[in-house]
């Protein structure tokens, strides 16, 4: 069903023996299982299952692999999803979407932690990270007649659109970073009341 | 997962003193429009008329919030034609607005991008300049081009205290800083407006929005143009990134 569903979930291990996984702690009594994000799964509320005696966090994805963080009883496990809102003008579509789903371990009160991320990536991008367009496609775009006629509006509205949808991966990373800074995708400081941890 | 059911961009077409605020995104036909002219209320995308490449730089002066296809109005306009010339001091301009089922997990990024497909931006592109948010020499004071495309931000949310004022200074076309810029917490803009440049430069709230509270965030943003662009047809993404748990 993780599979199906598209997406990975996460699952905490506890020292007594219990799992617990993020399924089980959808806000939809009768819907507790691994459904696809846009389905009518609910939503689960991180901040609110108990961290008392979690030993391990996995990261189960879709592609069947799993990640774990383990530790020692009082160690301290985060997770977040990291996304957004794209409001698009001009012609160009908008979108809610989800690019990463992160477990980590605090490691030390300097905030230092490891991190596993489901991440997307853009099979297009270049080692720099920029679009690679190919040759005929940029000599297509750069032809269109600038004239702002509906025909040629629309003709570059598709170009954008089918560079903006370029297929997409996804793959399974590691990487250690600091709490009270996240360099990852530039997100800063984590809100650490939020994760239901203390450093 | 603790997501956001709505999450939206708002325009103010209304007045300051009676503020109106309609969604401009994400819903289908719901847009930001630009023009060089004061009356294009209720056109049609197909017949928005072309701009004139400036001899000189320029800003863009008439925003106009589009809720379908052929139906907008000016921001700040009181519903009414013709739109009102940009001012700073129309300071309820637009906002991200969200619901109480969500959690942030940290500050919310504001920027804007090229496409959905978020890819990387060149800093000053060989001219002619092919997109709004590279930056050329029309946009640059220094070492570094900047996005033709500014952005502003309030420094809390707005159930804290909207604002009553707009930012200290107006916005130029050679704004901007590398990077992350970040209005000063509390009842602040930024003092200078920021260039909006993907994950280039961008705007990081100074403070994570509290757990499953609906609020707004209030944001200013300023097009403009310059001799080095390349007539074109020119699209852009508007962002907030953000984290949840």
């Amino acid at each position: 069903m993780i599979r199906l569903s598209g997406r990975p979930w996460w699952q905490a291990r506890y020292s007594d023996g219990r799992i617990l996984s993020e399924w089980d702690t959808l806000n939809v009594p009768h819907l507790r299982l691994p459904l696809p994000h846009d389905s009518a799964s609910g939503t689960s509320r991180w901040e609110e299952v108990d961290k008392k005696g979690m030993v391990g966090l996995r990261l189960l994805c879709p592609n069947g692999i799993a990640a774990e963080l383990e530790a020692g009883e009082g160690c301290q496990f985060f997770q977040f999803k990291h996304g957004g809102i794209d409001i698009g003008f001009g012609g160009l579509p908008s979108r809610r979407y989800t690019d990463a789903y992160v477990i980590g371990i605090i490691r030390d009160s300097s905030g230092e932690c490891y991190c596993r991320a489901w991440e997307e990536t853009q099979q297009s991008l270049n080692r720099k990270g920029e679009i690679e367009l190919s040759l005929m496609r940029l000599r297509t775009i750069m032809s269109i007649p600038v004239n702002n006629t509906p025909a040629n509006r629309k003709l570059q509205s598709r170009l954008v659109r089918q560079i903006a949808t370029m297929k997409r991966e996804w793959r399974l990373i590691g990487f250690f970073d600091n709490v009270f800074d996240m360099k990852y995708k530039d997100i800063g400081p984590l809100k650490l009341e939020v994760q239901g941890v203390k450093v | 997962m603790a997501d956001f059911t709505v999450l939206t961009m708002e325009a103010n077409h209304g007045t300051i003193a009676a503020p109106v605020w309609v969604e401009v995104g994400p819903s289908a036909n719901h847009e930001v429009r630009w023009s060089d002219s004061a009356t294009q209320h209720n056109v049609a995308s197909a017949d928005w008329p072309a701009m004139i490449r400036p001899a000189a730089t320029q800003g863009v002066d008439y925003t106009y919030a589009y809720t379908a296809d052929a139906v907008g109005w000016g921001f700040i306009s009181g519903q009414a034609s013709p739109c009102p010339a940009y001012s700073k001091d129309n300071y309820l301009w637009a906002r991200w607005n969200w619901d109480n089922v969500g959690t942030f997990a940290s500050a919310p990024i504001f920027s804007a991008y090229l496409t959905t497909g978020h890819g990387a931006i060149t800093r000053e592109p060989a001219p002619p300049i092919p997109n709004l948010l590279g930056g050329s020499a029309d946009t640059k004071p220094g070492a570094n081009a900047f996005s033709y495309l500014k952005g502003n931000a309030w420094g809390r949310v707005d159930s804290a205290g909207a604002p009553a004022a707009g930012p200290a200074n107006a916005p130029v076309i050679t704004d901007g800083t590398v990077g992350s810029a970040s209005p000063a917490a509390g009842a602040n803009w930024l003092a200078n407006f920021q260039s909006l440049m993907g994950d280039n430069d961008y705007i990081t709230a100074p403070f994570t929005p509290a757990a499953t509270t609906a609020d707004t965030w209030s944001l200013h943003f300023r097009l403009f143009t310059g001799p080095n662009m390349q007539p074109s047809l020119y699209q852009v993404v508007m962002t907030l990134k953000y984290t949840w748990t």
